[in-house]
């Protein structure tokens, strides 16, 4: 009896720190380590000057991933623009319920040729998702897009 | 205390004590199995409206946003600076962390989008993926030595044919070849 009276007993103790630890923010990966944010407006202008650097963005998260959290898309400072942070899927999970939150993010632009063939398949995903139609004949070609991939986020309430 | 004793013991209170947990890993693990046929985590509620043309695409004024929110039954107040302009067809009205109209100025059309979490699976899911990150991470990695201690205390529980050298092990070697077969097949 003794035995199990002190296993109970480091088992709550244990379970009590670990509650304790637990953050408001949402963190992925390491800390930030820049200061200076660059402007999304900034880097959509052109964004093939930006690949490969590294930098720090900062926009309102508008639209995640639903399916995986693979993906986040955050607001630029200009209207009618907008960003997507892409991760290798279970890298980071970014939470659904992340719509309206502040996004703080330090990574690189990538440049993403998507075929003619792959267009067809995300927006008929996208239609199944949302209930609408899509006509695959629509698509006439593919795109070049570019895309932030993140090594930390932070997303914060506003 | 002599080494079976505490053997016993381990596997005994171990599997007391992770019982709740290894339910969770489970069930988690079930449900994350099985990405491609439903979604887990969230259940995602869509309301889709034909609406007027926006006036001024450049920006949406006050009254318009209201009309369109009441055609969905909307009556909260929304926030001005909750008002995003993502795509050169889009605006979009941010409600709530999970809730948001998304105006197609194209095709005239608005799209109410509610996110909701999973009951149960979401909480457990958030575990098993280790989103808290911090002391859940050593938790976790308490569980994962315990769980192989629950294994490998098993494996002594009985003594004789029926034992690690017996049928036990046999069974126990058996478990390993289809996890073996997959990795030499397809990894």
């Amino acid at each position: 009896m003794k035995i199990a009276k002190k296993i109970i007993l480091s088992s709550i103790v244990f379970s009590l720190l670990t509650f304790s630890a637990f953050a408001k923010d949402t963190k992925f990966g390491p800390d930030l380590t820049i200061k200076n944010k660059t402007n999304v407006s900034e880097i959509l202008v052109k964004p093939e000057l930006f690949v490969g650097k590294n930098l720090l963005i900062e926009g309102v998260a508008l639209d995640v991933c639903k399916e995986r959290g693979c993906w986040i898309k955050i607001s630029s400072d200009k209207k009618k623009q907008s960003i997507k942070l892409k991760v290798d899927d279970g890298d980071m999970v970014f939470p659904a319920d992340s719509i309206g939150k502040n996004v703080k993010a330090e990574g690189s632009i990538y440049k993403v040729e998507i075929s003619k063939e792959d267009i067809i398949e995300m927006e008929k995903e996208k239609a199944k998702n949302k209930s609408t139609k899509f006509d695959p004949k629509s698509i006439k070609e593919g795109k070049t897009i570019y895309m932030f991939k993140p090594k930390s986020v932070v997303i914060t309430d506003k | 205390m002599n080494v079976r004793k505490i053997n016993i013991l381990v596997h005994r209170y171990l599997g007391y004590f992770f019982f709740g947990l290894t339910i969770v890993y489970c069930v988690s693990g079930f449900a994350l199995n099985h990405l491609d046929d439903w979604n887990p985590n969230y259940v995602l509620n869509n309301k889709k409206i034909e609406i007027k043309p926006i006036k001024n695409k450049e920006e949406i004024s006050e009254l318009e946003i209201r009309e369109i929110l009441y055609k969905f039954n909307i009556y909260s107040d929304f926030k001005k600076n909750n008002v995003f302009y993502p795509s050169e067809d889009t605006i979009q009205i941010i409600l709530k962390k999970d809730e948001k109209v998304i105006i197609n100025i194209e095709d005239n059309t608005a799209n109410h989008e509610f996110v909701s979490r999973r009951p149960l699976f979401h909480a457990l899911n958030f575990l098993h993926r280790n989103n808290i990150k911090k002391s859940w991470t050593y938790y976790a990695d308490f569980y994962a030595v315990s769980l192989f201690l629950i294994a490998l205390s098993g494996m002594f529980m009985k003594k004789g044919k029926e034992g690690i050298w017996g049928k036990g092990g046999l069974i126990a070697l058996t478990g390993i070849i289809a996890p073996l077969a997959f990795i030499l097949l397809y990894y």
